[in-house]
C-alpha cells in the first residue's frame, strides 16, 4: 500500500446503511458502548470534582500546544540524554522509511506490536510486510482483525464488533486444535501463540501514550502486558510518537493518566503503566536501543486553526461510547482510521482524501461528544464547522435548492402554501425520484409525514 | 540545519499567529494541582489492599520473619513441578536462601525465553498506591523487569511503610528523580487482564494471571 491509510472508497451513506442493516451488529455495539459509558461515570465518581479536573486537563493541554516545539525540544533532549535516538517524520511516507530503515539495519525478520492507532494512520504494517517481516499484533482485539483481515472500529476496544462467535470463527483459521467461543479458552489460546512471538521477535513496535518532556520518559497505559512484553522482550523498541501526544511536567501527567483511564474503561489505573526512560543502562534486562519516531503527518497544519484542541485528543474512545451514531453505526462507517466524533473531526484534516469532507455528517450535533471528553474538546463545534466548510464546496444544486426553501418559507403566503402542497406531497414523493434533485442528496432521505392540516389552521378552526 | 531543526521551525512557523479561541467556549486557567479524591485515605494499607483486591490481586497480610512460609504456602499450591525465579534484592535474597534449605532451587534469572516457563516470580517493590492497590517495580533492580513480567504467578513484597496515597503521590515525585529514573518503572496493579471479547473480563492474557501481594 502507499500513502496513508486509504480511505474507503464507497460512500458514507453506503456504509452507514450496511452498518444499520446489521442486527447483530447493532447489539453488540449498544451492549459495549451503554457498558463503557456507565463504568466511566462510576469511576469518576472517585473524583472529588471532575468537572474541575477535566477544565485544568484542557487548560494545561492548551498550554502545551502553545509552546509545543519547546516542549518537543525538551523532550528530545531528554531522551537523548537518556541513550534514546529521536527521528522525525513529517509524514507518513517518511515514517515508514524510517521504521522499515531501522528494521533494515538490524537484520530484523520478525516484528510484535502493541497497539498503536498512528501505526494504523500511516499504514506501518504494509509497508513492513512489503519487505519481508512478519509483523504480529499482540493487544488481542488488534491481533483478532489482524487475522480477519480487518481495521479496528473503535480506538480502545478494536473488535468490538464481533461477538465470541465471530472472533472464534477467526482465531480457528490459525488455530491447529478446535477452540470453543469462551473468552477465556480463546484468550489462553492468544497467550500461548503470542508468546512464542515475542520470545522470537527481533524488534518491538509500540505507540505512546505520552511522553513526559521534563524527563524523556515515554508512557504507556495497557491491560493485557502486551506493551511491557513489546517493550522489554526485544532487542530493539521503536516507539511511534504522534508529535502533540506530549506533556510537560509529571504533574500534568497525574492529570492526564486519572482521566485517561476512567475515560476510556472506567479503570482508576490500567493493570500496567509503564515509564520507559530509554534502553538499559547497566541493568539486566530491556531493549538495547529505543527509536523514537515522531510523526507530524498533517497535525501542524492544525495547530494554529480553530481546530487547534483536536490535538488535546488523548484517544481515550469516551466519545465513541457516548455517540448516538456511533451506537448505531460502528466505527467501519466512518471510512478510515480514527472513528466516532473524534474521528468525524481528525479524518478530513488528516486524511487526504475528497471523500473525507462528508464524515462530519456522521454526528447529531446533540453535543455528549463534549460532555464526554476528558479534556473538554469542544467536538461538536468543530463538527458543525467543518460541515459548513463542506458545504461552501458542494454543488451548485444543492446551495440553490436551500436558498429557494429559505426565499419560500421567509415569507408567510408562500410558506402557507408550501404546508399545504407538502402535505399532499409527503404521501406521493419519493425524493429519490424528484427530478432534478442530485441523487447523492436524496438517496436514503425520507420525506417527513406532514399533517393533512396545519397547526395555524387548526387553531384559527376552533377559534371560530 | 538538522532535521528535528527544520521539523521544530515548521511547528514554530504555524504558532507564529498564536491560536484562536472558541468564544463558546473560553479556557480557564485551572492549574495541574494534585487531585481532590472522594476516598478517605488515612488507612494506607486498608485502602490499598481494598483496591488491589477490587482489581484482582490477592493480599497476604505479613511480616518479614513470616515471609519464607508465605512463599512455600504458594508454591504448595501451584503443586508439584514448581519453579521459582527472584529478582536480586534483600528481601528476595533471604528468601533464596530459605527456598534453598527446602531443598527449592531457584531458576537462574538470565534469558527471558526460559523464564517464560517459570510458574512463579518472586520480586519487591519500590512503593504501593493506596488508592489503586498498585504496586511499583523499578528495573535498576536485577531481574526485577522481567521476573515480574514472564512467570504465571507474581509475588511481590511490599512494606507498609512504602504505600503512598495517590498515584499523583508517586508521580509527581519523578520530576526531580531525572538522571536516577531507571530504564523502566511500571506500575502494576492486579493480574493480567483483556475485554476484547464481548467486553469480558478474561484474566492473565500476557502478564502473569495471578498477582499476589505481602505486605510486611
Amino acid at each position: 500500500m502507499s500513502g496513508t491509510h486509504a480511505m474507503d472508497e464507497s460512500t458514507l451513506r453506503e456504509r452507514m446503511a450496511l452498518a444499520v442493516a446489521d442486527s447483530r451488529l447493532r447489539s453488540s455495539l449498544h451492549d459495549a458502548t451503554s457498558t463503557l459509558a456507565d463504568r466511566k461515570r462510576e469511576a469518576y465518581g472517585q473524583i472529588e470534582n471532575p468537572e474541575r479536573l477535566r477544565t485544568a486537563a484542557r487548560w494545561a493541554k492548551s498550554q502545551i500546544l502553545s509552546r509545543l516545539p519547546e516542549v518537543l525540544d525538551r523532550l528530545a533532549t531528554n531522551l537523548e540524554m537518556a541513550g534514546a535516538t529521536v527521528h522525525w517524520a513529517t509524514d507518513d511516507a517518511e515514517a515508514r522509511r524510517v521504521v522499515t530503515g531501522i528494521a533494515a539495519q538490524h537484520g530484523v525478520r520478525k516484528v510484535v506490536k502493541s497497539k498503536s492507532m498512528l501505526s494504523e494512520e500511516i499504514g506501518l504494517n504494509a509497508a513492513l510486510e512489503q519487505t519481508g517481516i512478519e509483523v504480529t499484533e499482540t493487544d488481542l482485539g488488534e491481533w483478532i482483525i489482524q487475522i480477519a483481515g480487518e481495521a479496528p472500529s473503535h480506538i480502545i476496544v478494536p473488535a468490538v464488533h464481533k461477538d465470541r462467535i465471530q472472533v472464534r470463527d477467526a482465531l480457528q483459521t490459525v488455530a491447529d486444535v478446535k477452540l470453543s467461543d469462551a473468552p477465556e479458552e480463546l484468550a489462553a489460546f492468544a497467550r500461548a501463540t503470542l508468546r512464542r512471538r515475542f520470545l522470537e521477535a527481533d524488534m518491538g513496535i509500540s505507540g505512546v501514550n505520552f511522553g513526559v518532556a521534563e524527563t524523556g520518559t515515554l508512557v504507556l497505559v495497557t491491560n493485557e502486558g502486551n506493551g511491557r512484553m513489546s517493550t522489554t522482550v526485544p532487542p530493539v523498541h521503536v516507539a511511534l510518537l504522534g508529535m502533540e501526544r506530549v506533556v510537560e511536567s509529571w504533574d500534568q501527567l497525574d492529570i492526564m493518566l486519572a482521566l485517561l483511564t476512567r475515560a476510556a474503561t472506567g479503570q482508576a489505573i490500567t493493570t500496567y503503566v509503564s515509564a520507559i526512560t530509554g534502553p538499559r543502562r547497566r541493568e539486566s534486562h530491556g531493549p538495547d536501543e529505543v527509536h523514537v519516531v515522531v510523526v507530524d503527518n498533517g497535525r501542524t497544519e492544525i495547530l494554529g486553526t480553530e481546530f487547534t484542541e483536536m490535538l488535546a485528543c488523548v484517544r481515550c474512545g469516551a466519545c465513541l461510547n457516548a455517540c448516538p451514531v456511533y451506537a448505531v453505526t460502528g466505527g467501519h462507517a466512518y471510512g478510515w482510521v480514527y472513528p466516532g466524533p473524534m474521528g468525524a473531526v481528525l479524518t478530513p484534516l488528516l486524511a487526504r482524501s475528497e471523500a473525507a469532507g462528508e464524515i462530519p455528517n456522521a454526528s447529531s450535533l446533540c453535543g455528549a461528544c463534549w460532555e464526554a471528553c476528558p479534556v473538554g474538546i469542544p467536538l461538536q463545534d468543530m463538527l458543525l464547522s467543518l460541515r459548513r466548510r463542506h458545504a461552501e464546496n458542494s454543488s451548485n444544486a444543492e446551495r440553490l435548492g436551500w436558498a429557494a426553501w429559505a426565499h419560500v418559507w421567509a415569507h408567510p403566503a408562500s410558506y402557507r402554501a408550501s404546508l399545504r402542497a407538502s402535505s399532499i406531497g409527503s404521501k406521493l414523493i419519493d425524493p429519490g425520484r424528484i427530478p432534478g434533485l442530485p441523487r447523492r442528496w436524496a438517496e436514503g432521505r425520507e420525506v417527513p409525514d406532514v399533517a393533512p392540516k396545519s397547526f395555524r389552521r387548526m387553531w384559527k378552526e376552533r377559534g371560530q | 540545519m538538522t532535521t528535528r531543526e527544520l521539523f521544530l521551525a515548521r511547528v514554530t512557523r504555524r504558532l507564529e499567529d498564536g491560536i484562536p479561541d472558541n468564544p463558546l467556549r473560553p479556557l480557564l486557567d485551572v492549574p495541574s494541582d494534585p487531585i481532590d479524591y472522594t476516598m478517605d485515605l488515612t488507612n494506607l494499607p486498608g485502602v490499598f489492599r481494598t483496591a488491589a483486591e477490587a482489581a484482582g490481586a490477592e493480599v497476604i497480610d505479613t511480616d518479614e520473619a513470616a515471609l519464607g512460609a508465605v512463599l512455600l504456602g504458594i508454591i504448595e499450591r501451584i503443586g508439584s513441578g514448581a519453579t521459582v525465579a527472584l529478582s536480586d534484592e534483600m528481601v528476595c535474597n533471604s528468601l533464596a536462601e530459605r527456598l534453598e534449605d527446602e531443598g527449592v532451587r531457584p531458576a537462574p534469572v538470565l534469558e527471558p525465553a526460559p523464564l517464560s516457563g517459570v510458574s512463579l516470580g518472586v520480586t519487591g517493590a519500590t512503593a504501593g498506591v493506596a488508592l489503586t492497590g498498585s504496586i511499583i517495580i523499578d528495573s535498576s533492580v536485577p531481574g526485577a523487569r522481567v521476573v515480574s513480567l514472564l512467570p504465571e504467578t507474581h509475588l511481590v513484597v511490599l512494606r507498609r511503610s512504602d504505600i503512598v496515597p495517590t498515584p499523583g503521590s508517586f508521580l509527581r515525585r519523578l520530576g526531580s528523580w531525572q538522571d536516577a529514573l531507571p530504564s523502566n518503572l511500571v506500575l502494576i496493579t492486579g493480574p493480567s487482564r483483556s475485554a476484547d471479547i464481548e467486553l469480558q473480563l478474561t484474566i492473565g492474557v500476557h502478564g502473569p494471571g495471578r498477582l499476589v501481594v505481602a505486605l510486611i
